[in-house]
């Protein structure tokens, strides 16, 4: 048995995880071997020594997660406003998407367009995204955003018409929900900094990871994102440093600058690539009308990758978007 | 809001990402408005006990729930909030067990009541051992090894801590370790 492999075993025998033979076996060479015998304890002392500084770690994070913890009577309060904002978003909503489908019934003066339905539905029509085919018109605002899923919309260089003032107005609409959406779908950070035992040792002071965490907990996005831009401009291989940087960006609403910097780091072959591409897929859903193509691409990516973390989140986000 | 299933996070808690790992903490923790706490503060109170002893309990079975899991002790048996609960009830009674006096002098129990209290001088004694590696160990050398038992790679360890390079950082951890053992074996002497 090599060194390895004895070292090995004894990790699995302070875990647990040997079987009853192994445990065994292990036990009666322990009983015979003195100087296997202080190793083994040896090495349960660091696993404990390990353990509790996790344990620490711990105990810090839930204590901080207790603070934020809202008060009985303000939960309660809070999800009764919670359910009173929804209540009134979802009212305000239905009634946009009624007035809408009436003004888009109502023919423009600006264009020599179709004046009535049958017209409309007739093959070859400007409406008709499928040549020949006849699908019906949208009957409503949330038709619209099937319609808009379509080429001859978003797509301006195959519209042969101009939209009108009222189809501009709903797919400016649309391109609003989808940013609520993926706004609502982005977690932002608790911190910045992991490393919560002790200081950090600065070597250029005001311009650390920990200066721009102080910061990012103040609420002083844009302070944050300038220390954490001259980080990541002296260290371009730093992928978790480009990902909380374009985690930032995201959050400060400067999503174009976010996708810039989270593209890089979703190609790499690290430890963070996963949660950058997911933060880039929300980013490019904000920026749809001219990222469709990359949202469309990095959507069905993850949703082929079983083991991405984000796999039922974007199976959930794409039947959000068909809805 | 997110949802995981139970072994999605079991395997971001195993997975050695940090940032999975302090996800899948959030979640468990203060998903559902806190309610894991909540059943477990719950329980203390019906028990005669104050909520403050129900947050204490809280936070140790949380972080026996997250060694077990780590160690691939739980692998999704039974479900990851049940467990966590079981595991706070256990810690409750075995905490009232040591504090409330057994009467009588059952043949029986005596020889229990004598391993309970080697065992627990023994636990006591590992636990200051512990406890006074810890503090013996250098500042520098708690927080290198805390990253390392994350799952922090030596790059992002050097990063997150402004090392010069890798190689500085494989060396302090080299080191650090070879400290505290050193440490552990002068306490043992």
């Amino acid at each position: 048995m090599n060194q390895d492999h004895i070292s090995h075993l004894i990790q699995r025998y302070l875990k647990g995880t040997l079987s009853d033979t192994e445990k065994g076996d292990l036990e009666h060479r322990l009983s015979q071997d003195a100087g296997l015998s202080e190793e083994v304890e040896l090495q349960r002392l660091e696993k404990q020594v390990a353990d509790e500084l996790i344990a620490r770690n711990l105990r810090e994070k839930m204590r901080k997660f207790d603070q934020q913890e809202p008060p009985v009577s303000g939960r309660r309060f809070f999800k009764g406003f919670k359910l009173l904002i929804l209540t009134g978003l979802a009212i305000v909503t239905i009634v946009v998407s009624w007035w809408l489908a009436g003004s888009n019934n109502k023919p423009s003066e600006q264009h020599d367009w179709p004046q009535d339905l049958d017209m409309l539905q007739q093959p070859n029509s400007p409406f008709d995204p499928e040549p020949g085919g006849s699908k019906p018109l949208p009957k409503s605002g949330i038709d619209i955003v099937r319609l808009l899923d379509t080429p001859n919309v978003l797509a301006k260089e195959k519209t042969t018409l101009p939209p009108s003032k009222s189809e501009k107005q709903a797919i400016a609409e649309e391109l609003e929900a989808y940013r609520q959406i993926a706004v609502a779908y982005f977690e932002p950070m608790n911190r910045l900094a992991e490393s919560s035992m002790g200081e950090e040792r600065i070597e250029k002071p005001g311009n650390s990871v920990l200066d721009a965490d102080q910061y990012y907990q103040k609420g002083e996005l844009y302070k944050a994102i300038a220390i954490m831009q001259n980080l990541a401009d002296e260290k371009p291989d730093a992928s978790r440093l480009h990902l909380i940087l374009g985690k930032l960006y995201f959050e400060a609403g400067d999503f174009a600058k976010a996708i810039a910097i989270l593209q890089p780091v979703s190609e790499r072959n690290s430890l963070y690539a996963s949660e950058a591409r997911w933060n880039l897929l929300l980013s490019y859903l904000v920026r749809y009308e001219s990222h469709q193509k990359d949202y469309k691409m990095l959507l069905s990516k993850i949703i082929a990758d079983p083991r991405h973390f984000r796999h039922d989140s974007a199976i959930a986000l794409s039947e959000k978007l068909k809805r | 809001m997110t949802t995981f299933t139970d072994q999605q996070l079991i395997a971001m808690i195993q997975s050695g990402d940090p940032l999975r790992w302090n996800q899948a903490l959030d979640y468990v923790y203060s998903g559902n408005d806190f309610r894991i706490k909540r059943q477990i503060i719950y329980y203390a109170k019906k028990q005669g006990g104050a909520p403050e002893d129900g947050q204490d309990i809280c936070h140790d079975a949380f972080i026996i729930a997250e060694k077990n899991i780590r160690d691939g002790r739980f692998r999704g048996q039974s479900r990851l909030d049940s467990y966590i609960i079981g595991i706070a009830k256990w810690l409750w009674w075995n905490k009232q067990r040591k504090q409330k006096p057994i009467l009588g002098l059952d043949l029986e129990l005596s020889g229990i009541i004598e391993k309970s209290v080697e065992e627990f001088l023994l636990e006591k004694e590992q636990k200051e051992i512990i406890e006074q590696a810890i503090q013996a160990l250098p500042e520098h050398c708690r927080e290198v090894m805390a990253l390392n038992l994350k799952g922090y790679s030596n790059t992002e360890i050097s990063e997150t801590l402004n090392h010069q390079n890798k190689k500085q950082t494989e060396n302090n951890l080299t080191r650090c370790r070879q400290a505290l053992r050193e440490i552990l074996k002068s306490f043992r002497l």
